[in-house]
């Protein structure tokens, strides 16, 4: 019960005044960023690294870890009261929650959707209590070998995230791992892909390419579609009966499960997890002719594995260092500006940080409970605030964002390029998410290859000759194959919601 | 009518081709330079272009194109959106001359005003707040050097 003990030392640290403040000022910026149009958890948690500098690493990482998961939840309040759907994970929550909210049951919804993400988070942080130091223990055996393995296993995520084409998301994924080559090499530190030019000898800045690629691209998608501020519906009272609550338990259960198990597989996001637990959750019940029409037990699944599937991202995260999703991928260049390195080691070598983040992700899982549910009014009048306004505030903070990070007018003109780049890239539907994850994990990628290639003399065998590193590939090609299901099974069903949401509307 | 998206799909692969040809120079120049016999700073980029070569033509020659309809902006929408690039771009080319302050009340007001369309006292007046904002938030709690251009602040 090691565990359980530095569960309760992280306690001790995570209640202290700062870091609950952090925890706190993390949901809530969280729910506001899910709420509004415009800025995803992605692209706030890259603007807001820097307003983090100052802050110890346990705050900052508490605060962002907040945000990560508070944006999950306020993705759903657009969800149910406008049909809105804040990310392709709240999507299915949509299909019961609006007709609920129409029915003038939109508070109790909302109430069942919280309640039914704290349940699941719960479940989440358990598992990530109790798996990831087991995790972490294994991966201390890993030798550049294994974690070669372990990158391509990593890559699984770029290929499930991929949508439609394999060959583009693998493409836009090598330009990541190409950007990341810029500056100085591994081996001799002399300078690669820099043509002469000094500046280029620091490379890209990472805050720089996802504030462009999701932010800027975001936002002029957003003037494009010429987005309006909406009113929400009066919602009333918003704490559901105890005969809904009751009701819609086993449906958290469910979900919670869903969403937790398919979440520790690289490439399994919420927007897949969310829809398997709706459909799931659909045949599970007795009056699956309810679902679509305004059931609880439709909005209390889906929520619940979304929660549960970003706890549980926390664990490949922390044990292993590969990032499973877009903000944990910010989150990690976040850790790395810090000097802090996920993976193995960081439990071993900095075991108060990782228990305090731990222990403060209950602490937020409760707060965000507790405060919503009575700030949910609020929240709502947040969407009227009109696109003219949010718009340029984003913007500016974009520049001012990128620009903070190295004090370089080049990392600003790089996040309006990446922009432009990310901007083309939606229009033409290729996956922007490959872009970024791999450009994280190219370094590491290249690292971990060319030891590896150095203990064998340049022989390719030792990849497949030592057995955990064999085990890795072949987990990769199964998985590869299980994500591809999944996401192509899925696929036609998130568009088949979309487009009866896009019809509601 | 032909749909001329078919033929992004190709053209993006046979840039993807190029880029693999320019990384693959790169790899070729580092390769003298290695310290250890079999791999250096040369053995990824080599692997990545032969990447791109591989991908990019399978993109550009092989695979069928997606046919994905794009819509451009047209009238008054491509304005805004051409008025706030011009906006963002000005803002980053001013920033070392006018300074932080002076930029983000312009950049803030000409944003405000390509995608909002306020008046332009409502606009001067929004460029300032955030100006004063995150100068507040930046400079003042966080301590961080923001350019101050010619007239020093």
């Amino acid at each position: 019960m090691d565990a359980l003990g530095n569960l309760f030392a992280g306690f001790a640290a995570a209640i202290s005044p700062v870091n609950l403040l952090m925890a706190l000022l993390g949901a809530l910026l969280g729910t506001l960023v899910g709420v509004l149009p415009g800025l995803g958890p992605t692209s706030a948690l890259a603007i807001l690294i820097p307003l983090t500098a100052v802050l110890p690493p346990s705050a900052a990482v508490i605060m962002m870890a907040g945000i990560y998961y508070g944006a999950q939840y306020g993705g759903s309040t657009t969800a149910i009261l406008l049909n809105i759907p804040g990310e392709v994970s709240s999507v299915p929550t949509t299909l019961d929650g609006y007709p609920l909210a129409r029915q003038g049951k939109g508070g109790p919804a909302l109430g069942i959707a919280a309640i039914g993400s704290f349940v699941a988070g719960t479940m989440g942080l358990l598992g990530l209590t109790f798996f990831a130091p087991l995790l972490a223990d294994q991966a201390l055996r890993f030798g550049p070998p294994e974690y070669f393995g372990l990158m391509l296993l990593a890559l699984t995520v770029i290929v499930s995230l991929s949508g439609a084409s394999v060959v583009k998301a693998l493409l836009v994924g090598c330009f990541g791992y190409l950007l990341s080559l810029v500056g100085l090499g591994p081996a001799t530190g002399l300078p690669r892909f820099n043509y002469g030019s000094t500046t280029l000898y620091g490379g890209f800045e990472l805050i720089s390419l996802v504030i462009g690629v999701f932010a800027v691209s975001e936002v002029f998608a957003g003037i494009e579609e010429s987005r309006k501020a909406i009113a929400p519906k009066n919602i009333g009272k918003v704490l559901p009966s105890v005969g809904e609550i009751r009701r819609t338990l086993p449906s958290m259960g469910r979900g919670g499960l869903i969403g937790f198990l398919l979440g520790l597989l690289p490439g399994c996001s919420p927007a897949v997890t969310t829809f398997l637990a709706y459909d799931a959750e659909k045949k599970a019940s007795r009056h699956p002719e309810r679902f679509g029409k305004g059931a609880m037990e439709g909005v209390a699944a889906p929520e619940a594995a979304n929660n549960a599937t970003s706890s549980a991202g926390f664990i490949p995260l922390m044990a292993l260092g590969i990032p499973a999703a877009p903000p944990l991928a910010v989150l990690l260049g976040g850790l790395m500006i810090y000097g802090l390195q996920p993976g193995p080691l960081l439990f071993q070598q900095h075991p108060d940080f990782v228990w305090t983040v731990i222990a403060s992700m209950y602490v937020g899982n409760i707060m965000l409970l507790v405060l919503n549910l009575p700030l949910v009014g609020l929240w709502a009048r947040l969407t009227t605030v009109p696109y003219g306004v949010l718009a340029p505030v984003i913007l500016i903070l974009c520049v001012v964002g990128s620009y903070s990070v190295r004090n370089s007018l080049f990392d600003v003109g790089m996040c309006l390029l990446f922009g432009g780049i990310g901007y083309l890239m939606r229009k033409y539907r290729w996956p922007t998410v490959p872009l970024v994850l791999c450009y994280i994990l190219g370094p590491m990628l290249e690292k971990s290859l060319i030891q590896s290639l150095a203990m064998s003399a340049g022989s390719p065998a030792i990849f497949f000759t030592r057995p955990i590193c064999l085990g890795l590939i072949l987990a990769a090609i199964v998985l590869l194959a299980v994500s591809l299901r999944l996401v192509r099974t899925t696929g036609r069903k998130i568009k088949a919601a979309e487009e009866e949401v896009e019809a509601t509307a | 009518m032909r749909n001329r998206v078919l033929a992004v799909d190709r053209v993006a692969g046979g840039l993807f081709m190029l880029l693999g040809a320019v990384t693959l120079a790169e790899a070729w120049r580092l390769r003298p330079l290695r310290m250890h016999a079999v791999v250096g700073d040369d053995t990824f980029p080599t692997l990545l272009g032969l990447g791109f070569l591989l991908l990019g033509g399978l993109l550009a020659f092989v695979i069928k194109p997606q046919e994905i309809r794009v819509s451009w902006p047209k009238g008054k929408v491509a304005a805004q959106m051409v008025e706030a690039v011009a906006a963002m771009v000005g803002y980053w080319l001013l920033l070392p001359y006018l300074g932080y302050a002076i930029s983000t009340v312009l950049a803030g007001a000409g944003l405000f005003y390509s995608i909002g369309r306020y008046r332009w006292y409502v606009c001067l007046l929004g460029g300032g707040v955030i100006a004063l904002v995150l100068n507040f938030i930046f400079v003042g709690w966080l301590r961080m050097p923001f350019p101050i251009g010619v007239f020093g602040f």
